[in-house]
């Protein structure tokens, strides 16, 4: 357990993997999806779980042709030198962009709910404090802390989802199939990005423990990870109804802020929802902080990861705080998605994937001509 | 980090809090609204006789800057966390625009908890609340405390409103139901009495309607679990009932059928074939009496029938729902109840 080799177990890297991507991804889900597909929005995340796992295929592929690399020398072998620094470069944009809005998103939603007062700056350097500590520390540590953390996302979200299917009118999510394919799909595609950071994959071969049975585990996890999603948009659309729950910004904490909780345990459940807000907080900047600085040191070639995590803070914190309103962080956050999104998400783990089995058949046939 | 942690920008003292235990919101004689706070106050709650609150006024042109106008004016920082009814006047229900402007205004209080128990005065809010309940002396606990799920009070059942459901049916159909709240008897004497609803068509008062009137929405929309029944001689206490609600088409017209299995236990008399038939004929009676005065009187839907129609009859409701209030105001409604009673 206490190996300090740099590496982590197969269900590390499922908790470090859940832990990242489903907190931030799921609050603002249901929303998403039923702005365009009304009840069916849950259909459109089912649509949305089947093009995760066609990406976490496709990464994984790519992971097990090269195993032991880092991202930056399996690229270079493709690609080339200058083409792999662009893509390390490309990859850490995407990263430090995904923990500036999720920093800013976090930072909004944390003066709504708790600290009206609380200046942002106050906020952003507390979360990138304690999510850059924990980066510096390294994989091993990153990978140990998720496991104990990954309960305390859970627990509350199974809690209070639990307690409140007795007040849910599942009517309301009749009649079923009543949107078209498009607005399933466009509810899907929106659904998609709330697996940003399913990139970090590609990420993670130098630092397996136990590369056979990676792929198993990666998709097991997507898969779980995206069954709690269609459970928790279904209940929630449910719960408010689709007209009522595109009201709301974060319908999965509304939700678990006004649920009754029976014998007056906790009256207001605040308390649960910060937990939940923190711990996903500090996930993802943490692994978009850790990923980025090693990309940086790749491209680089110099200095230690935790020089670039402190390079990447200040830019995080700057880029946090420019837009203007949570208006505009949605609007911006639409844009990012739709084109680094898009391109990190879909297009490099495509092209990566391509280029890998065309140099595989190059080398198999190579083999066959040396063999002859 | 240390440093962070050491200071707390939000530090705020239990005694530098003024908690607002009941809002009441009321048209506005210079100004289009006035909202009356109801704030716990904290010196007085040590022993006395008198009611540990106070009451503030302002007005303004919304009631979030009426709110805001009261916190202006007291010493101590307003918070509405601890919020437990709104009671909103007549004034203001009459007029669709004033009560779209409250719900959207308490509604976006993030301190309001959305399960805030509401409620529809025929009088001034401020009238309501200042009178002192005998059974607790703030107004807002006694109305929150009536409508929680240990209270088995027979017309506590019959309707409760919230915050959350009263902003989502504004959102759906603008018609929605809001228990009332009333004075009886005059002066310093006056009682405080909840029964009846408020009902509300395109966000505004089509009218109040009494208890009697409103027996039967409990069989038509809800659980009537608790209900005490009393036909001839024998009485029966209601375990569980459970309405479904389907739509049938007979020549170009709607019939909304509601069958309603209800299990109840005999509390007195003689249970015979004779005595249930009598109950089913009083639910039944009670059931057709609301009916009626929705469909006649006010032609408003407050059963939310449309919605019902959209949920699992999506084909029939495409036809109907361009024209709802003719379609409901033409509407058959036939009733079937299946009544099991237990020694």
């Amino acid at each position: 357990m206490f190996a300090l080799n740099n590496k982590i177990s197969l269900r590390q890297v499922q908790a470090l993997l859940f832990l990242e991507i489903f907190g931030f991804g799921v609050t603002a889900l249901p929303r998403r999806t039923a702005e365009h597909a009304a009840q069916d929005g849950w259909l459109g995340v089912v649509l949305a779980v089947f093009g995760a796992l066609l990406i976490t295929w496709l990464i994984t592929s790519v992971v097990k042709l090269n195993i032991g690399q880092t991202f930056y020398d399996y690229t270079k072998k493709l690609f080339g030198g200058f083409i792999a620094s662009v893509f390390c470069l490309l990859l850490s944009i995407r990263f430090i962009l995904l923990a500036a809005f999720y920093l800013r998103i976090f930072a909004e939603i944390t003066q709504v709910v708790m600290l009206p007062t609380t200046p942002f700056f106050v906020i952003f350097i507390a979360v990138l404090s304690l999510a850059a500590y924990g980066a510096s520390k390294g994989i091993e540590a990153r990978g140990r802390l998720a496991e104990m953390l990954i309960l305390i996302v859970l627990l509350p979200l199974i809690f209070v989802f639990g307690i409140s299917s007795k007040e849910i009118d599942f009517t309301n999510l009749l009649p079923l199939f009543a949107a078209n394919s498009t607005e399933i799909g466009k509810a899907g595609y929106q659904a998609f990005f709330a697996f940003g950071g399913i990139e970090f994959l590609l990420l993670i071969s130098p630092f397996l423990s136990r590369p056979k049975g990676f792929r198993k585990s990666a998709m097991g996890t997507i898969a779980t990870m995206g069954g709690f999603m269609v459970i928790i948009t279904a209940v929630t659309i449910a719960r408010f109804g689709p007209l009522n729950v595109v009201a709301h910004n974060w319908p999965v904490l509304k939700m678990m802020d006004t649920v009754s909780l029976p014998g007056s345990i906790i009256d207001r459940q605040g308390a649960l929802i910060m937990t939940f807000w923190i711990i996903s907080a500090y996930a993802i900047i943490n692994a978009a902080l850790f990923f980025s600085s090693l990309l940086l040191k790749d491209v680089a070639k110099r200095g230690k990861h935790i020089h670039y995590i402190l390079l990447c803070l200040p830019i995080i914190a700057l880029a946090a705080n420019i837009p203007s309103d949570l208006d505009q962080v949605y609007e911006w956050f639409n844009l990012y998605n739709n084109t680094f999104g898009v391109a990190t998400m879909v297009g490099l783990p495509l092209i990566i994937f391509v280029a890998s089995m065309i140099r595989k058949g190059r080398d198999k046939i190579a083999q066959q001509k040396a063999n002859i | 980090m240390f440093a962070l942690m050491a200071f707390n920008w939000d530090r705020t003292e239990m005694e530098d809090r003024a908690f607002v235990v009941t809002i009441g919101i009321d048209k506005g004689e210079d100004a289009p609204f006035e909202v009356t706070m109801s704030i716990l106050d904290a010196e007085t709650m040590e022993g006395g006789e008198e009611a540990p609150r106070v009451l503030r006024h302002a007005t303004g042109d919304c009631p979030a800057s009426a709110m805001g106008q009261i916190g202006a004016t007291i010493s101590r920082s307003v918070y509405f966390g601890h919020t437990k009814a709104i009671i909103i006047g007549k004034g203001v229900l009459n007029d669709a625009d004033k009560m779209q402007k409250t719900v959207d205004a308490l509604s976006r209080n993030n301190d309001i908890n959305m399960r805030t128990v509401v409620m529809a005065t025929d009088k001034r809010a401020a009238e309501i609340m200042e009178a002192k309940p005998e059974a607790h002396q703030m107004l807002g606990i006694y109305l929150a405390g009536f409508y929680s799920k240990a209270n088995t009070n027979a017309a506590a059942l019959v309707v409760k409103a919230d915050l959350e459901q009263l902003a989502a049916d504004f959102r759906n159909s603008g018609t929605t139901i809001i228990p009332k709240v009333t004075l009886e008897g005059e002066g310093d004497d006056a009682e405080i009495k909840i029964g009846g609803v408020a009902l509300l068509k395109n966000q505004s008062l089509a009218g109040f309607i009494d208890e009697e009137q409103m027996a039967g929405y409990l069989w038509i929309k809800e659980n009537a679990q608790g209900l005490q029944l009393t036909a001839d001689s024998a009485t029966i206490k209601i375990e569980r009932s459970k309405p479904k609600i389907r739509f049938i088409e007979e020549n170009g017209r709607l019939i909304c059928n509601i069958k309603v299995d209800v299990t109840a236990r005999l509390e007195a008399g003689r249970n015979s074939e004779e005595a249930a038939r009598n109950f089913e004929l009083k639910i039944k009676s009670e059931m057709q009496e609301t009916f009626r005065v929705f469909q006649k009187k006010y032609t408003a839907d407050g059963f939310g029938l449309q919605e019902i129609l959209r949920k699992h009859h999506p084909n029939l409701y495409k036809k109907y729902a361009k024209n709802w209030d003719r379609t409901f105001a033409q509407m058959r409604f036939t009733t079937d109840i299946e009544l099991k009673i237990r020694h």
